[in-house]
């Protein structure tokens, strides 16, 4: 879910989701990624904490025969996702939840919105009820020495009209006491031959940080039969152009800040 | 003609290097907040701070429980003090010993490597305490805990001698949460190194979070947790850690569990 505080103003040109989209999310090579996790022939993919839904729209374009359920109790951000026929778009609590689906994707670090581990095995074990046999489930989590410390992180990027885009990651709060953290988004765009405006706080998160061990506990707590670690959206492509997903079993791959993915089978 | 000053041998450096019982006796009564007589010392090594305990008073009594017999055997044994070679995750003779005060020090909760066996042992010890009694463990983190690294400090052992003491941080997986540590002693006299003890102690730790040992305690059954400084304030006094900012980038923690 994407929070906002106080409504970000709104520009003629790139809103706050479209400058998400843009500095945030890989929706083409996730979906790709989550296909072929599952390696079979999945259709349904279910979404939760999807925002605008943009893997949604991304699976739903992969194939004809793809459907998918994206679920968000915020409206706002919801109200952003095109339509598509093959995409319905639910506004609801996660957990009250119950189309059976083959994957479900909650990235963006969607599992910290849950703050205690009640919470958390309260949704999975829904989760879990919804999954048809030999789905998949796939979450996001980042950890490592720096996810333990405030500090801000830039990078700049190009908008589909040349804007320069500084986006800006800002972990504002730490709180060990309960593994809670405030994390920020900021963005500073700078159109062609025009003055620059400025998105501070276009999105704030309160999270709990899981770490890989809790989650993968949790999981397994839940009812997944097995979890497995991936660090990158797909291991290879094959000769076909199919792309491979292969678990990162050694933690040697992994780099001391990280960011992988958590995948739960039944 | 002077006696030869002995060898100290690992266990001997480690209750100097690492462990301070005074503070952590004061530190369990400051907490405790009454007038506890029975300690439980579990994953108790040496069992340093139960002997501490047990020179309060002569009501003073702890049951020390290791499976390593050779650390437990190492120190005489003063009175009222009751040694268990046992696993303290199974022993039933352990359930023998009601205690006001259960410690698990030098943070080895991180024994516990799944969180299915840390809920079930927090079960049992709950079982094992007298009304108002508490439960204490210790744990460490922040940025560095999940890095390679060591800290090393010199410490005075007395008749020209001192210690180097090495705490290496040597491997961490962030896929299970386990981390393996280990201690170094290096014994020098007169500036020349005599003793070498590379690997005198090697952990093999789950790392468990301040927040993970809250929730697993509160689900073991007890009402209430509070983090506490390892190191007391003073005589009776146990003010708990509530702010971020007093715990710094890296820290280490007592964790407090009330029934």
């Amino acid at each position: 879910m994407i929070k906002n505080p106080k409504p970000a103003t709104v520009h003629a040109r790139l809103d706050r989701f479209a400058l998400y989209e843009l500095a945030v999310q890989q929706p083409r090579q996730s979906a790709r990624f989550l296909a072929a996790l599952h390696g079979r022939r999945p259709v349904t993919l279910g979404e939760d904490f999807c925002g605008a839904a943009a893997i949604s729209r991304e699976w739903v374009a992969l194939s004809p025969r793809h459907r998918a359920i994206a679920v968000d109790r915020d409206p706002e951000p919801l109200a952003h996702a095109s339509s598509h026929p093959r995409l319905r778009l639910v506004c609801k609590d996660v957990t009250v939840v119950r189309d059976k689906i083959d994957i479900l994707a909650a990235f963006n670090f969607a599992a910290c919105e849950l703050l205690t581990r009640s919470a958390l095995l309260k949704y999975l074990r829904n989760l879990r009820r919804r999954l048809t046999p030999r789905a998949i489930a796939a979450f996001d989590l980042y950890g490592g020495p720096t996810a333990c410390m405030t500090g801000r992180q830039t990078r700049i990027l190009r908008g589909p009209v040349g804007e320069r885009i500084e986006y800006t990651w800002d972990q504002q709060r730490i709180e060990p006491f309960r593994s809670c953290v405030r994390n920020a988004i900021h963005f500073k765009v700078t159109p062609p031959r025009r003055k620059p405006y400025i998105v501070r706080n276009a999105f704030v998160y309160d999270w709990r940080l899981w770490s890989v061990a809790e989650l993968r506990e949790a999981m397994l707590d839940a009812g997944f039969k097995s979890t497995e670690v991936h660090d990158r959206l797909g291991a290879a492509l094959d000769q076909t152009g199919r792309l491979h997903a292969r678990p990162a079993n050694d933690s040697a791959n992994v780099d001391e800040d990280f960011m992988v993915y958590v995948v739960g089978r039944i | 003609m002077t006696q030869p000053i002995p060898d100290p041998d690992r266990y001997d450096l480690y209750e100097r290097c690492v462990q301070s019982p005074l503070d952590v006796v004061t530190l369990l009564n400051a907490i405790h907040a009454g007038a506890p007589l029975a300690l439980a010392e579990d994953f108790a090594g040496t069992n340093a701070v139960s002997r501490a305990w047990t020179a309060q008073s002569n009501h003073h009594t702890a049951v020390a429980a290791d499976t390593d017999n050779s650390a437990l055997l190492h120190a005489p044994a003063p009175a009222r003090l009751t040694r268990l070679i046992a696993d303290v995750t199974a022993d039933p003779r352990l359930a023998d010993h009601r205690a006001d005060v259960l410690f698990v020090g030098n943070f080895s909760i991180g024994y516990l490597h799944t969180r299915k066996d840390l809920v079930a042992y927090l079960g049992r010890s709950r079982a094992r305490l007298n009304p108002r009694a508490i439960l204490v463990l210790d744990t460490y983190g922040g940025s560095e805990a999940f890095g390679k690294g060591s800290v090393h400090r010199n410490i005075p052992l007395g008749g020209g001698r001192h210690v180097r003491y090495t705490f290496q941080r040597r491997a961490a997986d962030p896929l299970t949460g386990l981390v393996e540590n280990a201690v170094h002693f290096r014994v020098f006299a007169g500036g020349e190194a005599f003793l070498d003890l590379t690997d005198a102690f090697v952990y093999r730790w789950r790392l468990w979070s301040i927040a993970e040992l809250r929730e697993a305690l509160h689900e073991a059954g007890f009402t209430a947790s509070q983090v506490f400084a390892q190191v007391p304030a003073g005589p009776g006094q146990a003010v708990p850690v509530t702010a971020a900012a007093d715990l710094g980038d890296n820290w280490a923690v007592c964790i407090a569990g009330r029934i």
